[in-house]
Protein backbone atom coordinates (compact mmCIF):
# COMPACT_ATOMS: atom_id res chain seq x y z
CA UNK A 1 0.00 0.00 0.00
CA UNK A 2 1.38 3.35 -0.94
CA UNK A 3 1.56 5.66 2.04
CA UNK A 4 0.95 8.96 0.37
CA UNK A 5 -0.44 11.99 2.12
CA UNK A 6 -0.91 14.00 -1.01
CA UNK A 7 -4.61 14.80 -0.97
CA UNK A 8 -4.59 15.50 -4.67
CA UNK A 9 -3.43 11.95 -5.38
CA UNK A 10 -6.09 10.55 -3.08
CA UNK A 11 -8.86 12.38 -4.85
CA UNK A 12 -7.41 11.38 -8.20
CA UNK A 13 -7.39 7.72 -7.21
CA UNK A 14 -10.93 7.84 -5.91
CA UNK A 15 -12.10 9.63 -9.02
CA UNK A 16 -10.36 7.10 -11.24
CA UNK A 17 -11.84 4.15 -9.39
CA UNK A 18 -15.25 5.73 -9.57
CA UNK A 19 -14.86 6.33 -13.27
CA UNK A 20 -13.81 2.75 -14.05
CA UNK A 21 -16.60 1.39 -11.89
CA UNK A 22 -19.14 3.65 -13.56
CA UNK A 23 -17.93 2.58 -16.99
CA UNK A 24 -18.16 -1.13 -16.16
CA UNK A 25 -21.61 -0.72 -14.69
CA UNK A 26 -22.99 1.27 -17.62
CA UNK A 27 -21.62 -1.38 -19.93
CA UNK A 28 -23.27 -4.20 -17.97
CA UNK A 29 -26.49 -2.24 -17.78
CA UNK A 30 -26.55 -1.62 -21.51
CA UNK A 31 -25.97 -5.33 -22.13
CA UNK A 32 -28.67 -6.52 -19.76
CA UNK A 33 -31.30 -3.81 -20.22
CA UNK A 34 -33.25 -5.68 -22.86
CA UNK A 35 -33.03 -9.03 -21.13
CA UNK A 36 -34.30 -7.45 -17.91
CA UNK A 37 -37.30 -5.90 -19.65
CA UNK A 38 -38.04 -9.24 -21.30
CA UNK A 39 -37.80 -11.13 -18.01
CA UNK A 40 -40.13 -8.71 -16.27
CA UNK A 41 -42.64 -8.89 -19.12
CA UNK A 42 -42.49 -12.69 -19.21
CA UNK A 43 -43.07 -12.88 -15.45
CA UNK A 44 -46.04 -10.57 -15.73
CA UNK A 45 -47.63 -12.39 -18.64
CA UNK A 46 -47.07 -15.80 -17.09
CA UNK A 47 -49.68 -15.01 -14.48
CA UNK A 48 -52.15 -13.70 -17.06
CA UNK A 49 -51.95 -16.89 -19.12
CA UNK A 50 -52.47 -18.87 -15.95
CA UNK A 51 -55.70 -17.16 -14.92
CA UNK A 52 -57.43 -17.08 -18.29
CA UNK A 53 -59.17 -20.16 -19.66
CA UNK A 54 -57.97 -22.03 -22.72
CA UNK A 55 -54.57 -22.91 -24.08
CA UNK A 56 -53.91 -21.16 -27.36
CA UNK A 57 -55.01 -17.63 -26.61
CA UNK A 58 -53.85 -14.20 -27.60
CA UNK A 59 -53.82 -11.51 -24.99
CA UNK A 60 -54.17 -7.79 -25.41
CA UNK A 61 -53.70 -5.29 -22.64
CA UNK A 62 -55.49 -2.01 -22.11
CA UNK A 63 -55.40 0.62 -19.44
CA UNK A 64 -58.91 1.56 -18.43
CA UNK A 65 -59.77 4.27 -15.97
CA UNK A 66 -62.43 3.37 -13.46
CA UNK A 67 -63.42 5.81 -10.75
CA UNK A 68 -60.33 7.85 -11.36
CA UNK A 69 -57.83 4.98 -11.09
CA UNK A 70 -56.04 3.41 -14.02
CA UNK A 71 -56.38 -0.36 -14.21
CA UNK A 72 -54.50 -2.80 -16.38
CA UNK A 73 -57.06 -5.04 -18.01
CA UNK A 74 -56.13 -8.08 -20.04
CA UNK A 75 -58.44 -9.37 -22.77
CA UNK A 76 -58.05 -12.93 -23.94
CA UNK A 77 -59.02 -14.05 -27.44
CA UNK A 78 -59.19 -17.46 -29.08
CA UNK A 79 -59.83 -17.50 -32.83
CA UNK A 80 -61.09 -13.94 -32.66
CA UNK A 81 -63.60 -14.66 -29.93
CA UNK A 82 -63.37 -13.17 -26.48
CA UNK A 83 -62.73 -15.92 -23.98
CA UNK A 84 -62.27 -13.84 -20.90
CA UNK A 85 -60.79 -10.87 -19.11
CA UNK A 86 -58.32 -10.51 -16.28
CA UNK A 87 -57.66 -7.62 -13.97
CA UNK A 88 -55.29 -6.84 -11.13
CA UNK A 89 -56.83 -6.28 -7.74
CA UNK A 90 -55.16 -4.88 -4.65
CA UNK A 91 -56.40 -5.38 -1.09
CA UNK A 92 -54.91 -4.64 2.30
CA UNK A 93 -53.30 -7.67 3.87
CA UNK A 94 -51.50 -8.70 7.04
CA UNK A 95 -48.13 -7.23 6.13
CA UNK A 96 -49.22 -4.65 3.60
CA UNK A 97 -51.00 -4.50 0.28
CA UNK A 98 -51.51 -7.76 -1.56
CA UNK A 99 -51.94 -7.84 -5.33
CA UNK A 100 -53.95 -10.58 -7.01
CA UNK A 101 -54.65 -11.18 -10.68
CA UNK A 102 -58.18 -12.47 -11.25
CA UNK A 103 -59.32 -13.93 -14.54
CA UNK A 104 -62.99 -14.10 -15.56
CA UNK A 105 -64.95 -16.11 -18.08
CA UNK A 106 -67.36 -14.24 -20.38
CA UNK A 107 -70.20 -15.16 -18.02
CA UNK A 108 -68.36 -13.42 -15.17
CA UNK A 109 -67.47 -16.57 -13.25
CA UNK A 110 -63.91 -16.68 -12.07
CA UNK A 111 -61.59 -18.53 -14.44
CA UNK A 112 -58.49 -18.31 -12.34
CA UNK A 113 -56.75 -16.38 -9.60
CA UNK A 114 -53.08 -15.76 -9.02
CA UNK A 115 -51.07 -14.05 -6.31
CA UNK A 116 -48.76 -11.41 -7.73
CA UNK A 117 -47.26 -9.36 -4.97
CA UNK A 118 -47.38 -9.68 -1.23
CA UNK A 119 -45.61 -9.17 2.05
CA UNK A 120 -47.40 -11.91 3.94
CA UNK A 121 -45.85 -14.44 6.26
CA UNK A 122 -44.05 -17.21 4.43
CA UNK A 123 -45.66 -20.56 5.12
CA UNK A 124 -48.84 -18.93 6.35
CA UNK A 125 -50.30 -15.96 4.53
CA UNK A 126 -48.05 -16.65 1.58
CA UNK A 127 -50.12 -19.80 1.06
CA UNK A 128 -52.72 -17.50 -0.43
CA UNK A 129 -50.73 -18.08 -3.60
CA UNK A 130 -51.15 -21.84 -3.50
CA UNK A 131 -53.47 -23.53 -5.96
CA UNK A 132 -54.97 -25.43 -3.01
CA UNK A 133 -56.45 -22.21 -1.74
CA UNK A 134 -57.07 -20.20 -4.91
CA UNK A 135 -58.65 -23.00 -6.94
CA UNK A 136 -61.77 -22.82 -4.80
CA UNK A 137 -62.60 -19.47 -6.41
CA UNK A 138 -62.77 -20.99 -9.87
CA UNK A 139 -66.24 -21.21 -11.32
CA UNK A 140 -67.77 -18.93 -8.70
CA UNK A 141 -69.52 -15.64 -9.16
CA UNK A 142 -69.13 -12.93 -6.58
CA UNK A 143 -72.06 -12.97 -4.13
CA UNK A 144 -74.05 -9.76 -3.64
CA UNK A 145 -72.13 -8.71 -0.54
CA UNK A 146 -68.83 -10.10 -1.72
CA UNK A 147 -66.79 -13.24 -1.11
CA UNK A 148 -66.41 -14.08 2.55
CA UNK A 149 -64.58 -16.74 4.53
CA UNK A 150 -66.66 -19.34 6.39
CA UNK A 151 -65.91 -17.55 9.67
CA UNK A 152 -67.69 -14.49 8.32
CA UNK A 153 -70.62 -16.47 7.03
CA UNK A 154 -69.39 -17.01 3.51
CA UNK A 155 -68.36 -19.99 1.43
CA UNK A 156 -64.62 -19.55 1.17
CA UNK A 157 -62.42 -21.96 3.12
CA UNK A 158 -59.76 -19.92 4.85
CA UNK A 159 -56.14 -21.02 5.18
CA UNK A 160 -55.47 -22.45 8.62
CA UNK A 161 -53.93 -19.79 10.86
CA UNK A 162 -54.05 -17.23 8.04
CA UNK A 163 -57.57 -15.88 8.28
CA UNK A 164 -56.54 -12.31 7.61
CA UNK A 165 -54.76 -13.10 4.36
CA UNK A 166 -57.68 -15.34 3.35
CA UNK A 167 -60.03 -12.42 3.93
CA UNK A 168 -57.74 -10.24 1.83
CA UNK A 169 -58.07 -12.70 -1.04
CA UNK A 170 -61.86 -12.51 -0.74
CA UNK A 171 -61.80 -8.72 -0.79
CA UNK A 172 -59.50 -8.75 -3.81
CA UNK A 173 -61.68 -11.24 -5.70
CA UNK A 174 -64.79 -9.18 -4.95
CA UNK A 175 -63.08 -5.97 -6.05
CA UNK A 176 -61.97 -7.61 -9.28
CA UNK A 177 -65.50 -8.86 -9.96
CA UNK A 178 -66.89 -5.36 -9.49
CA UNK A 179 -64.27 -3.91 -11.80
CA UNK A 180 -65.02 -6.44 -14.52
CA UNK A 181 -68.75 -5.81 -14.14
CA UNK A 182 -68.17 -2.11 -14.64
CA UNK A 183 -65.94 -2.69 -17.64
CA UNK A 184 -68.47 -5.03 -19.23
CA UNK A 185 -71.21 -2.59 -18.45
CA UNK A 186 -69.33 0.21 -20.15
CA UNK A 187 -68.64 -1.81 -23.29
CA UNK B 1 -51.35 11.79 10.59
CA UNK B 2 -53.01 8.45 11.12
CA UNK B 3 -50.99 6.94 8.32
CA UNK B 4 -47.75 8.16 9.82
CA UNK B 5 -48.61 6.69 13.18
CA UNK B 6 -49.41 3.37 11.57
CA UNK B 7 -46.16 3.46 9.64
CA UNK B 8 -44.25 4.14 12.86
CA UNK B 9 -45.97 1.33 14.73
CA UNK B 10 -45.35 -1.01 11.87
CA UNK B 11 -41.64 -0.28 11.68
CA UNK B 12 -41.13 -0.41 15.43
CA UNK B 13 -43.27 -3.37 16.39
CA UNK B 14 -45.01 -5.29 13.65
CA UNK B 15 -42.17 -5.38 11.15
CA UNK B 16 -39.34 -4.72 13.57
CA UNK B 17 -36.21 -4.31 11.51
CA UNK B 18 -34.16 -6.70 13.60
CA UNK B 19 -36.59 -9.29 14.88
CA UNK B 20 -38.87 -9.56 11.85
CA UNK B 21 -36.90 -8.36 8.87
CA UNK B 22 -33.43 -9.60 9.85
CA UNK B 23 -31.71 -6.30 9.27
CA UNK B 24 -28.95 -5.15 11.56
CA UNK B 25 -28.15 -8.55 13.03
CA UNK B 26 -24.38 -8.10 13.25
CA UNK B 27 -24.46 -5.09 15.58
CA UNK B 28 -27.46 -6.65 17.29
CA UNK B 29 -25.36 -9.64 18.32
CA UNK B 30 -22.16 -7.71 18.78
CA UNK B 31 -23.16 -4.66 20.76
CA UNK B 32 -26.05 -5.89 22.84
CA UNK B 33 -24.20 -7.19 25.86
CA UNK B 34 -24.42 -4.01 27.89
CA UNK B 35 -27.30 -1.59 28.10
CA UNK B 36 -25.16 1.54 27.95
CA UNK B 37 -23.36 0.61 24.73
CA UNK B 38 -26.62 -0.64 23.25
CA UNK B 39 -28.19 2.75 23.87
CA UNK B 40 -25.20 4.56 22.39
CA UNK B 41 -25.16 2.38 19.29
CA UNK B 42 -28.91 2.67 18.88
CA UNK B 43 -28.70 6.43 19.08
CA UNK B 44 -25.90 6.65 16.53
CA UNK B 45 -27.69 4.32 14.12
CA UNK B 46 -30.94 6.26 14.60
CA UNK B 47 -29.20 9.48 13.69
CA UNK B 48 -27.47 8.04 10.62
CA UNK B 49 -30.73 6.41 9.49
CA UNK B 50 -32.55 9.72 9.37
CA UNK B 51 -29.76 11.50 7.53
CA UNK B 52 -29.21 8.59 5.15
CA UNK B 53 -32.88 8.21 4.26
CA UNK B 54 -33.21 11.90 3.46
CA UNK B 55 -30.01 12.06 1.43
CA UNK B 56 -30.65 8.87 -0.54
CA UNK B 57 -34.24 9.87 -1.27
CA UNK B 58 -33.11 13.17 -2.74
CA UNK B 59 -30.21 11.71 -4.69
CA UNK B 60 -32.37 8.89 -6.08
CA UNK B 61 -35.21 11.08 -7.25
CA UNK B 62 -33.26 14.08 -8.43
CA UNK B 63 -30.04 12.59 -9.72
CA UNK B 64 -30.59 8.94 -10.60
CA UNK B 65 -34.11 8.71 -11.95
CA UNK B 66 -33.96 11.70 -14.33
CA UNK B 67 -30.92 10.16 -16.04
CA UNK B 68 -32.13 6.54 -16.03
CA UNK B 69 -29.32 5.60 -13.66
CA UNK B 70 -31.38 3.58 -11.17
CA UNK B 71 -28.98 0.67 -11.45
CA UNK B 72 -26.38 2.82 -9.70
CA UNK B 73 -28.59 2.86 -6.64
CA UNK B 74 -26.68 0.30 -4.57
CA UNK B 75 -23.31 1.90 -5.12
CA UNK B 76 -24.55 5.46 -4.62
CA UNK B 77 -26.43 4.63 -1.45
CA UNK B 78 -23.58 2.77 0.23
CA UNK B 79 -21.18 5.62 -0.57
CA UNK B 80 -23.62 8.14 0.92
CA UNK B 81 -23.94 6.03 4.04
CA UNK B 82 -20.16 5.58 4.35
CA UNK B 83 -19.65 9.33 4.06
CA UNK B 84 -22.35 10.09 6.63
CA UNK B 85 -20.79 7.67 9.10
CA UNK B 86 -17.43 9.37 8.62
CA UNK B 87 -19.06 12.72 9.37
CA UNK B 88 -20.80 11.34 12.46
CA UNK B 89 -17.49 9.92 13.66
CA UNK B 90 -15.76 13.28 13.32
CA UNK B 91 -18.60 15.17 14.99
CA UNK B 92 -18.88 12.66 17.82
CA UNK B 93 -15.14 12.81 18.42
CA UNK B 94 -15.41 16.57 18.93
CA UNK B 95 -18.72 16.71 20.78
CA UNK B 96 -18.66 13.70 23.08
CA UNK B 97 -15.32 11.92 23.36
CA UNK B 98 -16.52 9.46 26.07
CA UNK B 99 -19.29 8.19 23.81
CA UNK B 100 -16.86 8.06 20.90
CA UNK B 101 -14.52 5.90 22.96
CA UNK B 102 -17.32 3.69 24.28
CA UNK B 103 -18.49 2.85 20.78
CA UNK B 104 -14.94 2.29 19.62
CA UNK B 105 -14.63 0.07 16.59
CA UNK B 106 -18.39 -0.26 16.27
CA UNK B 107 -18.75 3.27 14.98
CA UNK B 108 -17.20 2.73 11.53
CA UNK B 109 -19.01 -0.61 11.45
CA UNK B 110 -22.31 1.27 11.23
CA UNK B 111 -21.52 1.55 7.53
CA UNK B 112 -21.91 -2.20 7.13
CA UNK B 113 -25.10 -2.25 9.18
CA UNK B 114 -27.52 -3.78 6.72
CA UNK B 115 -30.38 -2.09 8.53
CA UNK B 116 -29.35 1.30 7.19
CA UNK B 117 -28.81 0.25 3.58
CA UNK B 118 -31.90 -1.94 3.82
CA UNK B 119 -33.96 0.98 5.12
CA UNK B 120 -32.89 3.30 2.31
CA UNK B 121 -33.70 0.70 -0.34
CA UNK B 122 -37.06 -0.19 1.25
CA UNK B 123 -38.07 3.47 1.40
CA UNK B 124 -37.46 3.72 -2.35
CA UNK B 125 -39.13 0.40 -3.21
CA UNK B 126 -42.23 1.34 -1.22
CA UNK B 127 -42.28 4.64 -3.07
CA UNK B 128 -42.50 6.74 0.09
CA UNK B 129 -42.43 10.50 -0.13
CA UNK B 130 -39.58 12.31 1.61
CA UNK B 131 -41.68 12.92 4.72
CA UNK B 132 -42.94 9.36 4.85
CA UNK B 133 -39.40 8.07 4.38
CA UNK B 134 -38.22 10.08 7.36
CA UNK B 135 -41.10 8.77 9.48
CA UNK B 136 -40.18 5.26 8.36
CA UNK B 137 -36.55 5.94 9.31
CA UNK B 138 -37.58 7.14 12.76
CA UNK B 139 -39.59 3.97 13.22
CA UNK B 140 -36.72 1.81 12.01
CA UNK B 141 -34.26 3.56 14.32
CA UNK B 142 -36.51 3.28 17.34
CA UNK B 143 -37.28 -0.35 16.56
CA UNK B 144 -33.60 -1.16 16.16
CA UNK B 145 -32.71 0.55 19.44
CA UNK B 146 -35.61 -1.16 21.17
CA UNK B 147 -34.48 -4.59 20.00
CA UNK B 148 -30.93 -3.83 21.07
CA UNK B 149 -32.02 -2.62 24.51
CA UNK B 150 -34.22 -5.65 25.11
CA UNK B 151 -31.34 -7.95 24.18
CA UNK B 152 -28.88 -6.02 26.33
CA UNK B 153 -31.23 -6.18 29.30
CA UNK B 154 -31.59 -9.92 28.96
CA UNK B 155 -27.91 -10.56 28.31
CA UNK B 156 -26.85 -8.56 31.35
CA UNK B 157 -29.02 -10.90 33.40
CA UNK B 158 -27.71 -13.96 31.59
CA UNK B 159 -24.20 -13.38 32.90
CA UNK B 160 -25.39 -14.84 36.20
CA UNK B 161 -27.08 -17.85 34.67
CA UNK B 162 -25.59 -21.28 34.27
CA UNK B 163 -25.36 -21.93 30.54
CA UNK B 164 -23.96 -25.07 28.91
CA UNK B 165 -20.48 -24.38 27.55
CA UNK B 166 -21.35 -25.00 23.93
CA UNK B 167 -24.17 -22.47 24.03
CA UNK B 168 -22.20 -19.62 25.60
CA UNK B 169 -21.92 -16.44 23.60
CA UNK B 170 -23.54 -16.26 20.19
CA UNK B 171 -25.69 -19.42 20.32
CA UNK B 172 -27.57 -18.42 23.46
CA UNK B 173 -27.87 -14.86 22.18
CA UNK B 174 -29.54 -16.19 19.05
CA UNK B 175 -31.92 -18.39 21.00
CA UNK B 176 -32.92 -15.43 23.16
CA UNK B 177 -33.37 -13.34 20.04
CA UNK B 178 -35.65 -16.08 18.78
CA UNK B 179 -37.78 -15.88 21.92
CA UNK B 180 -37.91 -12.10 21.57
CA UNK B 181 -38.96 -12.57 17.96
CA UNK B 182 -41.78 -14.86 19.07
CA UNK B 183 -42.99 -12.13 21.40
CA UNK B 184 -42.88 -9.60 18.59
CA UNK B 185 -44.81 -11.97 16.33
CA UNK B 186 -47.68 -11.22 18.62
CA UNK B 187 -47.80 -7.68 17.26
CA UNK B 188 -48.47 -8.94 13.78
CA UNK B 189 -51.80 -7.88 12.42
CA UNK B 190 -51.81 -4.61 14.36
CA UNK B 191 -51.73 -2.67 11.13
CA UNK C 1 -2.23 -27.34 -5.62
CA UNK C 2 -2.18 -28.16 -1.93
CA UNK C 3 -2.06 -24.51 -0.93
CA UNK C 4 -5.07 -23.74 -3.07
CA UNK C 5 -7.14 -26.62 -1.74
CA UNK C 6 -6.23 -25.56 1.78
CA UNK C 7 -8.29 -22.43 1.16
CA UNK C 8 -11.35 -24.59 0.59
CA UNK C 9 -10.85 -26.60 3.75
CA UNK C 10 -10.31 -23.39 5.66
CA UNK C 11 -13.37 -21.71 4.24
CA UNK C 12 -15.70 -24.60 4.95
CA UNK C 13 -14.40 -25.75 8.32
CA UNK C 14 -11.66 -23.93 10.22
CA UNK C 15 -12.70 -20.39 9.35
CA UNK C 16 -16.25 -20.85 8.17
CA UNK C 17 -17.59 -17.29 7.77
CA UNK C 18 -20.83 -18.04 9.57
CA UNK C 19 -20.05 -20.76 12.06
CA UNK C 20 -16.59 -19.58 13.14
CA UNK C 21 -16.30 -15.91 12.20
CA UNK C 22 -19.97 -15.06 12.84
CA UNK C 23 -20.24 -12.92 9.73
CA UNK C 24 -23.03 -12.61 7.20
CA UNK C 25 -25.72 -13.10 9.80
CA UNK C 26 -28.40 -11.06 8.04
CA UNK C 27 -28.65 -13.15 4.86
CA UNK C 28 -28.08 -16.28 6.95
CA UNK C 29 -31.33 -15.71 8.80
CA UNK C 30 -33.33 -14.09 6.05
CA UNK C 31 -32.88 -16.26 2.97
CA UNK C 32 -32.63 -19.68 4.56
CA UNK C 33 -36.37 -20.39 4.44
CA UNK C 34 -35.71 -22.67 1.49
CA UNK C 35 -32.63 -24.61 0.45
CA UNK C 36 -33.01 -23.27 -3.08
CA UNK C 37 -32.72 -19.66 -1.91
CA UNK C 38 -29.75 -20.59 0.24
CA UNK C 39 -27.78 -21.85 -2.74
CA UNK C 40 -28.74 -18.84 -4.85
CA UNK C 41 -27.56 -16.40 -2.21
CA UNK C 42 -24.41 -18.39 -1.49
CA UNK C 43 -23.36 -18.50 -5.12
CA UNK C 44 -24.18 -14.83 -5.69
CA UNK C 45 -22.07 -13.89 -2.69
CA UNK C 46 -19.25 -16.15 -3.85
CA UNK C 47 -19.17 -14.51 -7.28
CA UNK C 48 -18.93 -11.06 -5.68
CA UNK C 49 -16.29 -12.29 -3.26
CA UNK C 50 -14.08 -13.81 -5.96
CA UNK C 51 -14.51 -10.76 -8.18
CA UNK C 52 -13.74 -8.19 -5.52
CA UNK C 53 -10.86 -10.25 -4.10
CA UNK C 54 -9.22 -10.50 -7.52
CA UNK C 55 -9.63 -6.84 -8.46
CA UNK C 56 -8.47 -5.56 -5.09
CA UNK C 57 -5.51 -7.91 -5.14
CA UNK C 58 -4.68 -6.81 -8.68
CA UNK C 59 -4.45 -3.18 -7.66
CA UNK C 60 -3.24 -3.68 -4.11
CA UNK C 61 0.02 -1.83 -4.58
CA UNK C 62 -1.69 1.11 -6.22
CA UNK C 63 -4.42 1.81 -3.67
CA UNK C 64 -3.36 4.48 -1.16
CA UNK C 65 -3.83 3.38 2.41
CA UNK C 66 -5.89 6.41 3.40
CA UNK C 67 -8.65 5.72 0.90
CA UNK C 68 -8.57 1.95 0.85
CA UNK C 69 -11.95 1.41 2.55
CA UNK C 70 -13.90 3.65 0.14
CA UNK C 71 -12.11 2.01 -2.78
CA UNK C 72 -12.96 -1.46 -1.47
CA UNK C 73 -16.57 -0.39 -1.07
CA UNK C 74 -16.76 0.92 -4.63
CA UNK C 75 -15.26 -2.29 -6.03
CA UNK C 76 -17.54 -4.53 -3.97
CA UNK C 77 -20.61 -2.44 -4.74
CA UNK C 78 -19.81 -2.58 -8.44
CA UNK C 79 -19.65 -6.36 -8.43
CA UNK C 80 -22.87 -6.53 -6.46
CA UNK C 81 -24.58 -4.31 -9.00
CA UNK C 82 -23.29 -6.47 -11.86
CA UNK C 83 -24.58 -9.61 -10.14
CA UNK C 84 -27.88 -7.81 -9.47
CA UNK C 85 -28.29 -6.90 -13.14
CA UNK C 86 -27.34 -10.38 -14.39
CA UNK C 87 -29.73 -12.10 -11.99
CA UNK C 88 -32.54 -9.74 -12.92
CA UNK C 89 -31.97 -10.38 -16.61
CA UNK C 90 -31.37 -14.14 -16.68
CA UNK C 91 -32.54 -15.61 -13.40
CA UNK C 92 -35.74 -13.75 -12.66
CA UNK C 93 -37.02 -16.39 -10.21
CA UNK C 94 -33.97 -16.23 -7.95
CA UNK C 95 -33.90 -12.45 -8.25
CA UNK C 96 -37.49 -12.28 -7.01
CA UNK C 97 -36.93 -14.73 -4.13
CA UNK C 98 -33.79 -13.07 -2.81
CA UNK C 99 -35.18 -9.57 -3.30
CA UNK C 100 -33.76 -6.95 -0.98
CA UNK C 101 -30.87 -9.17 0.11
CA UNK C 102 -29.09 -9.04 -3.24
CA UNK C 103 -28.03 -5.40 -2.89
CA UNK C 104 -27.39 -6.11 0.79
CA UNK C 105 -24.53 -8.40 -0.24
CA UNK C 106 -22.50 -5.20 -0.37
CA UNK C 107 -22.64 -4.83 3.42
CA UNK C 108 -21.83 -8.46 4.11
CA UNK C 109 -18.87 -7.99 6.45
CA UNK C 110 -17.35 -11.15 5.03
CA UNK C 111 -16.49 -9.52 1.71
CA UNK C 112 -15.04 -6.32 3.14
CA UNK C 113 -13.24 -8.42 5.71
CA UNK C 114 -11.53 -10.66 3.16
CA UNK C 115 -10.56 -7.63 1.10
CA UNK C 116 -8.92 -6.03 4.09
CA UNK C 117 -7.35 -9.13 5.62
CA UNK C 118 -6.38 -11.14 2.57
CA UNK C 119 -6.81 -9.68 -0.88
CA UNK C 120 -4.98 -6.47 -0.13
CA UNK C 121 -1.92 -8.41 0.92
CA UNK C 122 -1.77 -11.46 -1.30
CA UNK C 123 -1.41 -12.44 -4.94
CA UNK C 124 -4.34 -12.54 -7.31
CA UNK C 125 -4.20 -16.31 -7.64
CA UNK C 126 -4.27 -16.86 -3.88
CA UNK C 127 -6.98 -14.24 -3.45
CA UNK C 128 -9.09 -16.00 -6.05
CA UNK C 129 -8.86 -19.26 -4.12
CA UNK C 130 -9.51 -17.48 -0.84
CA UNK C 131 -12.66 -16.00 -2.31
CA UNK C 132 -13.68 -19.39 -3.65
CA UNK C 133 -13.02 -21.15 -0.35
CA UNK C 134 -14.79 -18.59 1.78
CA UNK C 135 -17.66 -18.37 -0.68
CA UNK C 136 -18.01 -22.13 -0.62
CA UNK C 137 -17.99 -22.11 3.17
CA UNK C 138 -20.66 -19.44 3.26
CA UNK C 139 -22.80 -21.38 0.77
CA UNK C 140 -22.30 -24.52 2.84
CA UNK C 141 -23.47 -22.76 6.01
CA UNK C 142 -26.49 -21.29 4.22
CA UNK C 143 -27.34 -24.70 2.80
CA UNK C 144 -27.13 -26.38 6.20
CA UNK C 145 -29.50 -23.93 7.84
CA UNK C 146 -31.71 -23.65 4.76
CA UNK C 147 -32.16 -27.40 4.55
CA UNK C 148 -32.94 -27.73 8.25
CA UNK C 149 -35.48 -24.94 8.13
CA UNK C 150 -37.11 -26.19 4.95
CA UNK C 151 -37.33 -29.83 6.06
CA UNK C 152 -38.68 -29.01 9.50
CA UNK C 153 -40.74 -26.01 8.51
CA UNK C 154 -42.30 -27.18 5.26
CA UNK C 155 -41.50 -30.86 4.97
CA UNK C 156 -39.70 -30.41 1.69
CA UNK C 157 -36.16 -29.99 0.44
CA UNK C 158 -35.65 -28.09 -2.81
CA UNK C 159 -39.39 -28.36 -3.19
CA UNK C 160 -39.42 -32.14 -2.99
CA UNK C 161 -41.51 -33.54 -0.17
CA UNK C 162 -39.39 -35.66 2.14
CA UNK C 163 -41.32 -35.99 5.34
CA UNK C 164 -44.33 -37.85 4.04
CA UNK C 165 -47.93 -36.79 3.77
CA UNK C 166 -48.67 -37.00 7.46
CA UNK C 167 -45.97 -34.59 8.54
CA UNK C 168 -47.40 -31.48 10.11
CA UNK C 169 -44.88 -28.79 9.21
CA UNK C 170 -43.31 -27.12 12.20
CA UNK C 171 -44.12 -23.67 10.86
CA UNK C 172 -42.04 -21.86 13.43
CA UNK C 173 -38.91 -22.71 11.48
CA UNK C 174 -39.82 -20.71 8.41
CA UNK C 175 -40.73 -17.73 10.54
CA UNK C 176 -38.25 -15.25 12.05
CA UNK C 177 -38.13 -16.79 15.54
CA UNK C 178 -37.36 -20.19 14.08
CA UNK C 179 -34.47 -18.72 12.13
CA UNK C 180 -32.84 -17.36 15.27
CA UNK C 181 -33.43 -20.48 17.30
CA UNK C 182 -32.33 -22.88 14.56
CA UNK C 183 -29.12 -20.96 13.96
CA UNK C 184 -28.46 -20.72 17.68
CA UNK C 185 -28.86 -24.47 18.07
CA UNK C 186 -26.70 -25.23 15.03
CA UNK C 187 -23.94 -22.95 16.35
CA UNK C 188 -24.24 -24.59 19.74
CA UNK C 189 -23.88 -27.99 18.09
CA UNK C 190 -20.82 -26.81 16.19
CA UNK C 191 -19.29 -25.58 19.41
CA UNK C 192 -20.01 -28.89 21.08
CA UNK C 193 -18.30 -30.79 18.26
CA UNK C 194 -15.37 -28.38 18.39
CA UNK C 195 -15.01 -28.81 22.15
CA UNK C 196 -15.09 -32.57 21.86
CA UNK C 197 -12.21 -32.44 19.39
CA UNK C 198 -10.13 -30.23 21.69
Amino acid sequence: MKNTKNIFTLILVLGFVGFISGACLSFTYAMTKEAIAESEEAARMEAVYAVLPGDEITITEETIMIEGIDHSVFFGYSNGESIGMAVESVAGGYGGDVTFLVGFNPNLTIAGMALLKHAETPGLGAKAGDADFLDQFIGRTAPVNGFKVTKDGGGVDAITAATITSRTACVAATKAARLIQQIKGDQ
Amino acid sequence: MNESLLLLLSAILVNNFVLAQFLGICPFLGVSSRIKTALGMGGAVFFVMILATSATHLIYHYALVPYDLMYLRTIAFILIIASLVQVVEIVLHKVSKPLYDALGVFLPLITTNCAILGLTILAIDNEYSLVKSIVYAIGAGVGFTLALLLMAGMRERLVMADIPRCLKGTPIALIIAGLLAVAFLGFAGLG
Amino acid sequence: MKKELAHIKRGIFDENPVFRLVLGMCPMLAVTTEAKNAIGMGLATMVVLIGSNCVISLFRSLIPDRVRIPVFIVVIASFVTIVELLLHAYFQAIYASLGLFIPLIVVNCLILGRAEIFASQNTIWQSLWDGFGMGLGFTFALLVLGSIREVLGAGTIFGVSVMGAHYEPFLLFVLPPGAFIALGLVLGLMNMLQNKKA
